[in-house]
């Protein structure tokens, strides 16, 4: 069937020429082997449920979490991860959407392309409907790998995107995923009942799965996969606030901005301390930060695609690490801004609020790593005009803030606050911008790390 | 952000006490406003700022009241600065000042109107003694010697001052601390100005001398923001027995390129004295900076809690970092950033500290410029070592109590320095170069 299937669709498109039918047989009779060797189409087809204990490691050397999953067909899954700082986070998939639910993060919503291949991977029908959702599928020349003869599959999905399978030749297993994204691993495959499992799995993100128990079930009861419709109500407005903000800030034209130098005055107001920042950000993630406090010499924060690192004539050379890292990372990423739905998958709404530039709505903004802070959403405009967070000042340092944002002007189609007002206990900092430049010419030198003073 | 000592600025805020005292009359038509505006700023300041919600049991929203109606009554700047001096005092905290905007340089005008008599002081058993006069300066030209003892400043008596140091319950090194300050900070008034000085000698005789201020001579830090201008001075040298001796006046960025380069020429198999004596502290991130240079490990200084957030002091080791034996040496006018970098380097096993115990005077602090130009210095933060240990109002304990007596002054010699270098000699032959930890 899945030859007739395949053959189908390929004469249905009229234009596949007869080397591309080849190897669209090819690439069928090798996802074939692999249904077999799962066990085979008639036992897949049994299945209504997957229970899946797994222990979760999101790094090597990481903590392992308990990650616990329930997976049905029509893209319907039940996700139970324990987090050791936010305990327990459950993710619902009704098969429309996902939504991820934690006591002290709030629900965040899965949704877009993120959401449409994990419903397709969680289905445990999966292989037996490789023809619809991947339309195109290709035979590529075998390659060999540590000895073995591997074959090459690749498939186009229903949205046009690539990827490409690695089988095994002998055993007829897929062990390598390679999606634009990320790059999947299967290994240790075992026979539990009448089909064949990967035990481990891991990706280019660094991510350990180790399958420590698994059951099938012929019947499930769909209780399991409900959201309420509260919940589903407040993602969605949740949503729905952050894609205005990605209109508002205009999303389109930042996609356009490859690099840019900004210059603007910080005045510590408190301090009585005033010095120009000028900050160079270049795509995909570099950025470095230069400034000169007058009686304290020059300082310099910098990426530049491997190495995180913050040089002063005080403090000397380092690199930063963790949470410093990850602050610093956010500065690089120019798209930051239109990505608060991908950085921050967790969203709790925090009420309305009368601010001084209007009335605005809050969310309460997370991710596995923990809460972000609240993101007010100025009602008139939908654009982020406060967030109320914490600096993270140093390894294990932080200072809770205010961050207020105004006067915002168009550069190059792009929105951009030219005032931000940083409160916190230990300063009152405003920052002016006075100059921006959109694709400038970057030597990718400057970003380097500066070890020598 | 800049974490300031308590010394100076302590220092510097009874300056301008004394020195200004009846002589700032202000009649603008504005006073009254510029005076509750003043009042306010300063309350809802440490209202805001202060680290403790609680204000350790102080009933601070009572004290405005208290001090209001005072203010009321304040009719010139330096009657409002008396003021709001003792409103600041009843949290019994230091770093909690007024600076008056005379005793405050920002500019090279200032810098060349502030004056030194060219002699310095320390405290022995209690009291405030000659310890370096300068060679051709007005201290050496009104016969001051080391080893005098100073038993008045303008007319006032220190060993009373002492006694009513005493009376407040502080450690004898916050009240070592106090009066040396009381000595000092008259003596660093204008140019061209005077004070009548009596001292004891080493033989016993009393007399008095008339103590001339000159002018500042060699380089000073450069403001930063409402942190004024203060001189800056460095003595760092590596004899050829290999020990290396690093004495600065305070942890200003204008002397850490000297101090890098200083440190970075130590060699392995050598020895540091760093001698803190007297250093009343400074830019705060300077001490984990100096400390890099120390380490070839990461660790921490201690830790900055603020009301909401906390900070450390990390250590970031740099490349080349001298890991040999390191003797730090304290005394009761080591204040703030010298107490967090003494406590700091003896916590990680990194130094010994060898004299006497310092001034317990250490909570990271900030300027903010105020309506009558004066500067309030204010406490942002709980301060305490890695080990949860408070330094504030407790200090640094040395590892090797020594204390240098008037006598040992007068004979300069220096048994803590002695002891430091013999505690490091024994290192060295032990042939552990490799440091302490």
């Amino acid at each position: 069937m899945w030859i007739l299937i395949g053959l189908v669709v390929a004469g249905a498109g009229g234009c596949v020429t007869r080397p591309e039918k080849v190897k669209a047989r090819e690439a069928d009779e090798v996802l074939a082997r692999w249904v077999e060797v799962l066990g085979g189409e008639k036992a897949i087809r049994k299945i209504a449920g997957v229970r899946s204990e797994v222990g979760l490691r999101f790094a090597p050397g990481a903590p392992e979490l308990v990650f616990v999953a329930k997976e049905t067909t029509g893209g319907r899954f039940r996700w139970e991860l324990s987090t050791p700082a936010y305990w327990k986070v459950t993710t619902v998939s009704d098969g429309r959407a996902g939504y991820m639910m934690n006591d002290v993060l709030g629900v965040g919503l899965m949704e877009g392309r993120s959401f449409r291949v994990a419903a397709r991977d969680s289905d445990p029908q999966m292989p037996l409907k490789l023809a619809e959702l991947f339309p195109v599928r290709r035979r590529l020349p075998d390659v060999v790998e540590n000895g073995a003869r591997i074959r090459v599959v690749e498939l186009t999905d229903t949205e046009g995107v690539k990827e490409t399978w690695f089988m095994d030749a002998e055993s007829g297993q897929r062990v390598r995923m390679e999606r634009p994204e990320v790059t999947i691993r299967c290994s240790d495959f075992r026979k539990v009942g009448d089909y064949t499992v990967a035990y481990a799995v891991t990706n280019t993100h660094g991510a350990e799965f180790n399958l420590k128990a698994v059951s099938f079930t012929e019947r499930w009861d769909d209780g399991e996969f409900a959201v309420s419709p509260e919940m589903k109500a407040g993602a969605q407005k949740a949503a729905g606030i952050l894609k205005r903000h990605v209109e508002a800030v205009g999303g389109e034209a930042l996609e356009r901005v490859r690099s840019r130098v900004s210059v603007a005055e910080v005045d510590i107001e408190n301090l009585g301390i005033k010095f120009d920042m000028k900050i160079t950000q270049q795509r995909p993630n570099r950025v470095l930060m230069e400034h000169t406090v007058p009686g304290m010499g020059t300082m310099y924060q910098g990426y530049d695609g491997t190495t995180g690192w913050a040089s002063s004539e005080l403090q000397g050379y380092r690199e930063l690490k963790g949470q410093e890292l990850t602050q610093l990372l956010t500065m690089a990423d120019l798209g930051a801004d239109t990505r608060l739905q991908e950085i921050c998958p967790f969203r709790e709404l925090a009420g309305e609020r009368e601010l001084p530039g209007g009335r605005a709505t809050g969310i309460k903004l997370g991710s596995l790593a923990g809460p972000n802070g609240t993101y007010w959403f100025d009602h008139a405009t939908g654009r982020l005009v406060r967030v109320e967070s914490a600096i993270i000042t140093g390894p294990k340092s932080h200072v809770t803030m205010t961050l207020d944002m105004s006067d915002f002007r168009e550069v190059d189609g792009v929105w951009m606050a030219f005032t931000t007002r940083v409160d916190n206990p230990t300063m009152k900092m405003v920052t002016r911008i006075k100059s921006v430049e959109n694709n400038v010419a970057v030597d990718e030198a400057i970003f380097r790390p500066r070890t020598e003073d | 952000m800049k974490l300031l000592n308590a010394g100076r600025f302590l220092l510097r805020g009874a300056a301008g006490v004394f020195l200004a005292a009846g002589a700032l009359r202000a009649e603008e038509p504005e006073w009254k406003a510029v005076r509750e505006t003043t009042f306010d700023l300063v309350w809802s300041t440490v209202n805001e700022a202060y680290y403790d919600p609680t204000f350790g049991g102080v009933d601070w929203a009572g004290i405005k009241k208290t001090y209001q109606a005072r203010v009321e009554e304040a009719d010139d700047k330096a009657e409002l600065r008396g003021v709001l001096q003792a409103m600041l005092g009843e949290l019994r905290k230091t770093h909690f000042a007024i600076v008056p905007r005379e005793a405050a340089v920002f500019t090279p005008e200032e810098r060349k109107q502030t004056g030194t008599t060219g002699a310095k002081f320390v405290t022995a058993g209690g009291e405030v003694v000659v310890a370096d006069v300068a060679a051709d300066s007005a201290a050496a030209a009104a016969g001051l010697r080391n080893g005098d003892k100073i038993r008045s400043v303008g007319g006032r008596e220190v060993a009373e001052v002492a006694r009513l140091y005493a009376d407040t319950g502080v450690t004898e090194a916050r009240r070592d601390f106090y009066l040396k300050s009381f000595v000092t900070a008259p003596l660093s008034g204008p140019v061209g100005g005077s004070v009548a000085v009596e001292v004891e000698g080493a033989d016993g005789k009393v007399r008095t001398v008339e103590l001339k201020s000159e002018m500042q001579q060699g380089a000073w830090s450069e403001p930063m923001g409402n942190l004024p201008s203060y001189p800056v001075a460095i003595e760092a040298r590596r004899g050829e027995d290999g020990l290396g001796y690093l004495k600065f006046n305070t942890f200003s960025p204008a002397l850490m390129k000297e101090i890098r380069v200083f440190l970075r020429e130590l060699r392995t198999g050598d020895g540091l004295v760093i001698d803190l004596r007297g250093n009343p502290g400074g830019l705060i991130l300077m001490a984990s900076g100096l400390c890099g240079w120390l380490s070839a490990e990461e660790f921490s200084l201690g830790r900055m809690r603020m009301r909401s957030g906390l900070m450390n002091f990390d250590v970031f080791p740099q490349a080349k970092a001298f890991t040999g034996p390191v003797a730090v040496l304290i005394d009761s006018g080591s204040a703030s950033t010298s107490e967090v970098l003494a406590a700091g380097l003896q916590e990680a096993g990194r130094a010994r500290v060898f004299g006497e115990t310092s001034a317990g005077a250490a909570l990271p602090s900030a300027f903010l410029k105020l309506p009558t130009g004066d500067l309030l210095q204010y406490a942002l933060a709980d301060l305490t070592t890695p080990g949860g240990a408070t330094l504030e109002g407790v200090g640094v304990t040395p590892d090797e109590p020594v204390k240098r007596s008037r006598e040992d002054i007068a004979a300069e010699s220096d048994p803590v320095l002695e002891a430091a270098k013999k505690w490091i000699g024994d290192r060295r032959r032990a042939g552990e170069g490799e440091g302490t930890k």
